[in-house]
């Protein structure tokens, strides 16, 4: 599914990633933990192809492609999603509007074409399972959302968008217990065994209700150690600082 | 051209025109002050020599008729018998109302003479044949808009029409330029108290368009004003706004995606207790450029105004310049008022947040344009012509 050969890749002239190796198989969860300043959103946007970052060794293959060279929308139309640590608020544009571009994107080529009168139900379908309320539709997107709810907007587009790899980037920065665990099950549900999840998050408390297969952690650019779901009690007694 | 030569075309025209008193002091009062330069405040940034070297270009566009009711213009000439008027609306030639309206009329047309300071409008008092008036009766409220149209064939085309709104009447205006001529334009208009007047003007060719709208309110009347140009040319829009009342209320609006569009907005506030709002946006692509003069003046005695101005510049080209500047005088001291402008690119992180999602940049691009001007083109009521505005500017 995705797997990560010796990756180093800067920003501004910063080296961030270094040497980075991970593999993830489908259907597995893994979580990538970590220190600040230790690279981890760096690696989420990486993944994600932001343009600000650039890769100088080490390769990067999803769906047995080599994506390094890929722009953001090539990514998102080979399965890969990022949802946002901070999704950003833009005015004017309808989440109903932007969905529906997301959805002709990435899933027309593989459905076929399907107009904006065909989606509607398909994101009202959606939107009632993901509990999302209907008047988030005619909103701009994201715009005066609360945490929460620009973390279930992000959901939501991952119900729509069906991605093969889902990067969780802190997906749980800033919200309670009870919304944290409404992510966490909002995630479990939309796992297929041929669907990967990949979490970076600080805390370990979101790896409670959304049990990961393995657990990394990542310190100064690469990973330290790899192990599975009871890593997170020791990193939570112990700290990162045994690993730098 | 030269200036000089550009006066004494104006001075050829001015010969044709029939002779009147208040033609002769515009035009006394306009060679006063002189045509502008680069050296004065309000036109720094605006082409000048480009409207000096106007040379007419006899193409005509076509017209689109937004409403039943409509004031057809042709060369600046009003034209009656295309015209089509709604119930209980007065309309008269200026010289005519004079004689009806008198006193209030010869006033305010000599106190605009005396305390003018932009020539360009000047230059239209003095130049435009055959100027109209339009005269609401108190309490009469027309539900349906007037669509102003204004026709050309190219060549230097000056109008003049003053409004006179009385106490409870409500009225709403389209304006719109079919021609790549040179439209100069210019509205006055008085607002009694309790009247509500809603103008909206689109340009949409290219060409040069100078428009020139004052108002006076009264208390608790309101104004609505929107300018939309999006074409390759030249547009200059000016407003000059006295609120004399008490709880009048004055919404300034405007969009722009043009090679060369500069508003020169002057707001002030006599009465307390007034409100005013200047929201202003401008697209600027390639080496397009704009710039916003957004004035404010709060007297002494006008306490509790609340006064805004807001300027927000997107530049999508390599070379686009926009210039924003905000001049606030307040002698009051229980105001609120505040002005803020921003000239920006496209976000880049906006751009990334929407291809992460598989639109291609150039979709990304226009999405976040739309959004840009999504709020202004919702503030046009008029629904074909948000519709034309629309396409035309994005």
């Amino acid at each position: 599914m995705l797997f990560i050969d010796k990756l180093t890749a800067e920003i501004e002239g910063k080296t961030i990633l270094k040497d980075f190796s991970l593999n993830i198989l489908p259907g597995e969860v893994h979580a990538v933990m970590g220190p600040n300043g230790a690279g981890k959103s760096t690696l989420a946007k990486v993944l994600a192809g932001h343009p600000s970052y650039t890769t100088s060794s080490g390769a990067i293959w999803f769906q047995g492609q080599n994506i390094v060279e890929m722009d953001p929308e090539e990514r998102a139309k080979l399965g890969l999603f990022l949802s946002f640590q901070y999704p950003p608020e833009i005015p004017g544009v309808t989440n109903a509007d932007f969905l529906y571009a997301a959805y002709a994107a990435c899933k027309g080529p593989l459905k076929g074409p399907l107009s904006k009168e065909g989606f509607e139900p398909l994101l009202e379908r959606t939107m009632q399972r993901m509990r999302v309320k209907p008047e988030f539709k005619m909103r701009n997107l994201n715009e005066g959302f609360s945490g929460g709810e620009k973390k279930k907007n992000e959901l939501l587009q991952m119900a729509l968008l069906e991605p093969k790899l889902t990067i969780l980037d802190e997906i749980d920065s800033g919200l309670d217990i009870d919304a944290m665990k409404d992510v966490a099950n909002g995630v479990k549900a939309l796992l297929t065994e041929d669907r990967s999840v990949l979490i970076i998050t600080h805390y370990q408390r979101l790896l409670t209700y959304l049990e990961p297969d393995y657990i990394h952690v990542m310190v100064d650019g690469c990973i330290v150690k790899t192990g599975t779901a009871n890593l997170a009690q020791e990193l939570e007694e112990q700290g990162y600082h045994v690993y730098s | 051209m030269s200036t000089a030569d550009f006066l004494g075309k104006a001075h050829t025209l001015l010969q044709l025109r029939p002779k009147t008193p208040f033609r002769e002091n515009a035009w006394a009062r306009f060679l006063e002050l002189g045509l502008p330069d680069k050296a004065w405040e309000p036109f720094r940034y605006v082409p000048l020599q480009k409207i000096y070297d106007f040379a007419p270009a006899p193409i005509e566009a076509t017209p689109h008729f937004l409403s039943e009711f409509r004031l057809v213009f042709v060369e600046g000439n009003f034209q009656p018998s295309l015209s089509s008027l709604p119930q209980g609306l007065v309309i008269l030639p200026l010289h005519e109302a004079l004689k009806t309206y008198g006193p209030v009329l010869q006033t305010r047309l000599n106190k605009t003479l005396k305390e003018e300071t932009d020539p360009f409008a000047l230059l239209n008092l003095a130049l435009h044949d055959d100027a109209l008036f339009c005269y609401l009766p108190p309490k009469l409220q027309i539900e349906k808009p007037l669509h102003i149209v204004y026709l050309g064939k190219g060549a230097y085309a000056p109008s003049h029409l003053t409004l006179f709104c009385s106490s409870g009447s409500s009225l709403s205006t389209l304006a719109t330029t079919s021609s790549f001529g040179f439209h100069h334009t210019s509205m006055d208009v008085a607002l009694e108290e309790g009247a509500h007047f809603s103008h909206t003007e689109a340009s949409m060719h290219s060409g040069i368009h100078l428009s020139d709208f004052k108002a006076t309110l009264k208390k608790q009347s309101s104004l609505k004003h929107f300018s939309a140009t999006a074409h390759d040319g030249i547009s200059r829009s000016r407003l000059h706004i006295a609120l004399l009342g008490e709880e009048a209320d004055a919404l300034l609006q405007g969009l722009s995606n043009s090679r060369s569009a500069h508003t020169h907005v002057y707001v002030r506030h006599v009465a307390p207790h007034a409100r005013s709002l200047q929201k202003y946006k401008n697209i600027l692509k390639g080496s397009a450029q704009s710039s916003f003069a957004g004035n404010i003046y709060v007297e002494k005695e006008a306490q509790k105004t609340e006064a805004y101005q807001l300027n927000h510049n997107l530049l999508i080209g390599e070379s686009a310049i926009a210039y924003a500047q905000p001049n606030l005088e307040i002698f009051a001291d229980d105001v609120k008022a505040s002005h803020g402008a921003t000239t920006a690119q496209l976000d880049e992180e906006h751009l990334f947040y929407l291809t992460s999602r598989g639109l291609s940049r150039e979709t990304a691009h226009n999405l976040l344009i739309q959004g840009f001007i999504q709020e202004m083109l919702d503030a046009i009521s008029h629904r074909p012509l948000r519709e034309l505005v629309a396409s035309h500017v994005f």
